[in-house]
């Protein structure tokens, strides 16, 4: 299930992955169904022009200029279905025992990876809105930090509200690992 | 009148099936870098290649009788211009 972790961030010493989250699944089932559709357009202009000239596709300059140009849609549309893929699939969100780590793939060149450190985690909001988000359990947690960037946002992730308990259970526990290595370092120093 | 025949059509082809195999081949690569060793890309990254491969073989058997020396003829628009038929 995992993205190869150790291309994109460098673990910590005892830094240990809890969870890794992507998209709901019926997020890429509807941009499935939107390629269904556009697959779906020259079927329906195919049978158009039939009717309305039907020696069109038996044409012997015609029918070849037709399939090449279906053929080149459907790749362009076949294009379109792995672009979706990668974007769905390479769109993630990892939880360690220390960091909250965000990796946006923007189309094909284009990736973001955000981190925050638990510790600067401020509030954790959960939100399912709308018809489908509530059939399908799928929703949007809001990370408040203190840092530059205000909110870290897990986008259209399963059991929205799930995630947000399992963060704060996370922040308590860095809590409790940084005031245990505060004491360590002050005995050591004494 | 022009007349050009029908291959060169496939020359356009040939341009779009260029850039298909050149998108293909990166978004391949970015599932083989960071997750095509899971399940789920290998079955999706399956399907992909097997989705082109069947459209390429289907034009190609489509097309399998097709003459491609016969001429495409494009007819410019004439038009003549007499100066004594312009009047001010």
């Amino acid at each position: 299930m995992n993205l190869e972790l150790n291309q994109l961030i460098r673990p910590r010493p005892g830094e240990t992955t809890v969870f890794f989250l992507r998209r709901h699944p019926i997020i890429f089932l509807g941009e499935l169904v939107y390629v269904a559709l556009l697959a779906a357009v020259p079927v329906g202009i195919g049978l158009m022009l039939v009717r309305l000239w039907p020696n069109l596709l038996a044409g012997p300059m015609t029918r070849p200029a037709i399939i090449l140009l279906a053929s080149a849609y459907y790749l362009v549309v076949w294009l379109f279905f792995i672009g979706y893929f990668v974007d769905y699939y390479l769109d993630a969100w990892v939880l360690t025992t220390e960091r909250i780590i965000n990796v946006e793939q923007n189309g094909l060149f284009s990736r973001t990876i955000s981190e925050l450190d638990l510790s600067r985690t401020q509030d954790v909001t959960s939100e399912v809105k709308g018809i489908l988000p509530s059939v399908f359990g799928f929703g949007y947690v809001y990370v408040q930090t203190a840092g530059e960037r205000e909110r870290f946002v897990f986008e259209q992730v399963p059991h929205p509200h799930e995630v947000r308990k399992r963060i704060l259970e996370l922040v308590e526990a860095d809590q409790i690992r940084l005031e245990k290595e505060g004491v360590r370092t002050l005995k050591m120093n004494e | 009148m022009i007349s050009i025949p029908l291959s060169a059509t496939l020359l356009l082809y040939a341009a779009v099936v260029g850039f298909f195999a050149v998108l293909a081949v990166v978004n391949v690569m970015h599932l083989v870098r960071y997750g095509a060793t899971t399940r789920v890309s290998f079955i999706i990254t399956f399907l992909f290649l097997a989705g082109a491969a069947v459209i390429l073989f289907a034009t190609w058997q489509l097309l399998a009788f097709t003459d491609w020396t016969q001429p495409i003829s494009v007819s410019l628009p004439a038009f003549s211009f007499s100066p004594t038929s312009f009047t001010p």
